[in-house]
C-alpha cells in the first residue's frame, strides 16, 4: 500500500484553496502537501531535497501544481525544466504521469486548465457563492478604476481577490486568500462554491490518485 | 587500547561481533558495485595459518595457555583493478592492535562514540605537527572557536605526554580533556585529520559533547582541514541539530559532500543509500528529514 501521493505547490494560498477543495470532494486522503516551494521557481529545490528524504520511495506519486499564468506554454517548460533538471523524468503534457526508476511518478497540474491563462485565484473567481456577486462586481469596478484592464490577467486576478476578500471578510478586511477558508477570523465559509463545475476537470484528475 | 589477555579467545571475542549472528565462520563479504574504478570488495575471515602470534611475548607461558597460535583475522580487498591485498590484524604485546602485511596499509582512523581518543594519541599527533612547525594552526583554529584557548604545546606529566593550552585567567597550562571534552574531541579529530593525509577518518556519532552553537564551526574546521590534507571524512550522526549545522558549509560546496544512510530493509537486511551533496543540501535547507 503506497503512501499518498505528495503534492508540491507554489504558495500558502495554493495549499490553502486545494486543501479545502479536496476535503469537500471527499479525496483528501489521497495526498499529502509538502512544504511551499516559495514560487513556480521553487520545485527543483524541493524535488532535490525530497530525493535524499526518508520514505520517498513509498509514495504513490509526486504532483506538482503550478500557475499557467500569462503564457501556459513558458510556465509548463519552466516547470519541466526544474523537474529534469532535479533527475526526474520529464512529462510531455500536463497530468501526464511519467515513472523514473527509483523514483516515483510524477505528474504536473498547471492551474486554471489547460491553454487558460491565469492561476489559483482566477480559478476560485469563477467559483464564487452568488451571494457574493455584489462584492465582486466591485472589485471589478476596482480593476476599471485603477486602469489595471491591460494587467497580465494572474496579477489582475490577485488584485480582484484581494478587493473581493477584503469586502467579504469584514470582521478582517486584511483576511488573505490564505486565510479565506479558516473559521477563526470570522471568515464567512460560504465565499467559494467547491462544488462548482470550474473545480470538476482537476478533481477528476486528482481522483485517478486514490 | 587496555590489554585484553593474550588467549586467542580474548582476540576471537574483540572481532566476534563483526560477524552476522556471531559466527565467523562464514567470514564477511562486502561488495562494491558501481562504476569500474569504484567497484570492489572486501573479505573479513579467519584465514589459514598465515600468520602466527605470540601476542604476550612471554613464551614460557606456551604450553600452559589455551592457545597462543592465533589465527590472525585477515582484511582482503580487492581493487577495480583486481589488485589483491590482505591485512592482518597484529596483537602487540602492550594490547594495542595494528594491521600487518599487505601492499600498502590505509591510513584509516577511527574515533568511537563511547571513548574517548588516549591523550598520548593526541600529544603525539600534535607533536609531530609542531616539529613541522603547523602547531600553531591547530592554536589558531582552536582560538576562533574557543576564545579562552590560547597556545597549546606537549608537556609531560607522570612520565606522560599531554597537550597542554593556555587558557585566559589561568596561571599555568591546564590539560586540554580538563578544559572541556568537546574542545579535546574537536582537536582530536583535527589532528587525525592532519596524521592521517590522502587517508580516512572515521567519527561516530560526531556530535557528542559538543555544544550545538559550535556544530558549525567544526564542520567549518573539519572541511578546510580535510580539503588541505586530502583527507575523506565519514561521520555518522542521528542529529537533526548536527546535520543543520553543516549547511551553511555544504552550500556552494555540494560538490564534496555526499549523505550515506543505512536504512533497514525488510527483506534484504541493511543497505546503504547514497546521495549526491546537491540533494543533501536540498533537504538541509527546505526541512526534509533525512534520518
Amino acid at each position: 500500500m503506497p503512501d499518498p501521493a505528495l503534492i508540491l505547490y507554489e504558495g500558502q494560498e495554493d495549499k490553502s484553496c486545494l486543501k479545502a477543495l479536496l476535503e469537500a470532494r471527499g479525496i483528501m486522503q489521497a495526498f499529502t502537501f509538502h512544504h511551499e516551494c516559495g514560487g513556480n521557481t521553487g520545485f527543483k529545490k524541493q524535488l532535490d531535497g525530497l530525493i535524499a528524504g526518508t520514505g520517498l520511495e513509498k509514495r504513490k506519486a509526486i504532483i506538482v501544481i503550478g500557475d499557467n499564468d500569462g503564457n501556459y506554454t513558458t510556465s509548463f517548460n519552466a516547470i519541466k525544466s526544474q523537474i529534469r533538471d532535479a533527475g526526474f523524468n520529464t512529462p510531455s503534457n500536463p497530468r501526464e504521469l511519467v515513472s523514473t526508476n527509483g523514483l516515483p511518478p510524477i505528474s504536473v497540474l498547471m492551474i486554471p486548465w489547460d491553454n487558460d491563462p491565469g492561476c489559483l485565484e482566477t480559478l476560485f473567481l469563477s467559483a464564487i457563492n452568488n451571494q457574493y456577486a455584489r462584492q465582486l462586481a466591485c472589485a471589478d469596478g476596482l480593476i476599471d478604476c485603477v486602469h489595471a484592464d491591460s494587467w497580465d490577467i494572474a496579477k489582475r486576478s490577485k488584485l480582484r481577490m484581494r478587493g473581493f476578500l477584503s469586502a467579504v471578510c469584514t470582521a478582517d478586511p486584511n483576511t488573505g486568500l490564505r486565510y479565506a477558508f479558516s473559521p477563526h477570523r470570522g471568515t464567512p465559509l460560504d465565499i467559494f462554491d467547491l462544488n462548482h463545475s470550474s473545480f470538476n476537470n482537476i478533481v477528476t484528475y486528482l481522483q485517478t490518485f486514490l | 587500547m587496555a590489554p585484553f589477555g593474550p588467549t586467542k579467545a580474548a582476540y576471537e571475542a574483540l572481532w566476534r561481533d563483526l560477524f552476522f549472528q556471531f559466527e565467523s565462520e562464514n567470514g564477511i563479504e562486502i561488495m562494491l558495485d558501481g562504476t569500474p574504478e569504484n567497484t570492489r570488495s572486501l573479505r573479513v575471515y579467519y584465514g589459514a595459518q598465515e600468520l602466527t602470534l605470540l601476542p604476550s611475548g612471554e613464551k614460557k607461558d606456551i604450553e600452559s595457555r589455551d592457545s597462543t597460535l592465533i589465527t590472525p583475522l585477515t582484511f582482503e580487498t580487492v581493487d577495480s583493478r583486481g589488485t589483491v591485498n590482505k591485512m592482518q590484524t597484529v596483537v602487540q604485546p602492550n594490547g594495542g592492535i595494528t594491521f600487518s602485511g599487505g601492499a600498502s596499509n590505509p591510513l584509516v582512523y577511527f574515533y568511537p562514540a563511547s571513548a574517548s581518543v588516549h591523550s598520548m594519541t593526541v600529544a603525539s599527533q600534535f607533536s609531530e605537527l609542531s616539529k613541522r612547525n603547523q602547531g600553531s594552526e591547530i592554536s589558531a583554529l582552536l582560538h576562533k572557536i574557543f576564545p579562552q584557548i590560547g597556545t597549546l604545546a606537549v608537556e609531560v606529566a607522570g612520565n606522560m605526554p599531554e597537550l597542554y593550552s593556555d587558557v585566559s585567567g589561568v596561571n599555568e597550562r591546564i590539560p586540554l580533556g580538563l578544559i572541556s571534552n568537546g574542545i579535546n574531541k574537536i582537536t582530536a579529530i583535527i589532528l587525525a585529520i592532519t596524521s592521517h593525509a590522502n587517508g580516512i577518518v572515521l567519527v561516530d556519532e560526531i556530535e557528542n559533547g559538543i555544544y550545538y552553537q559550535k556544530l558549525p564551526n567544526l564542520w567549518q574546521a573539519i572541511f578546510e582541514f580535510c580539503y588541505k590534507y586530502k583527507v575523506q571524512l565519514f561521520a555518522s550522526t542521528h542529529s537533526l541539530e548536527c546535520l543543520r549545522g553543516l549547511l551553511p558549509i555544504i552550500k556552494g560546496r555540494e560538490e564534496y559532500f555526499r549523505l550515506l544512510r543505512v536504512e533497514n530493509g525488510t527483506q534484504d537486511g541493511h543497505t546503504v543509500r547514497i546521495f549526491a551533496g546537491k540533494n543533501f543540501e536540498a533537504a538541509l535547507e527546505t526541512g526534509v528529514e533525512i534520518r
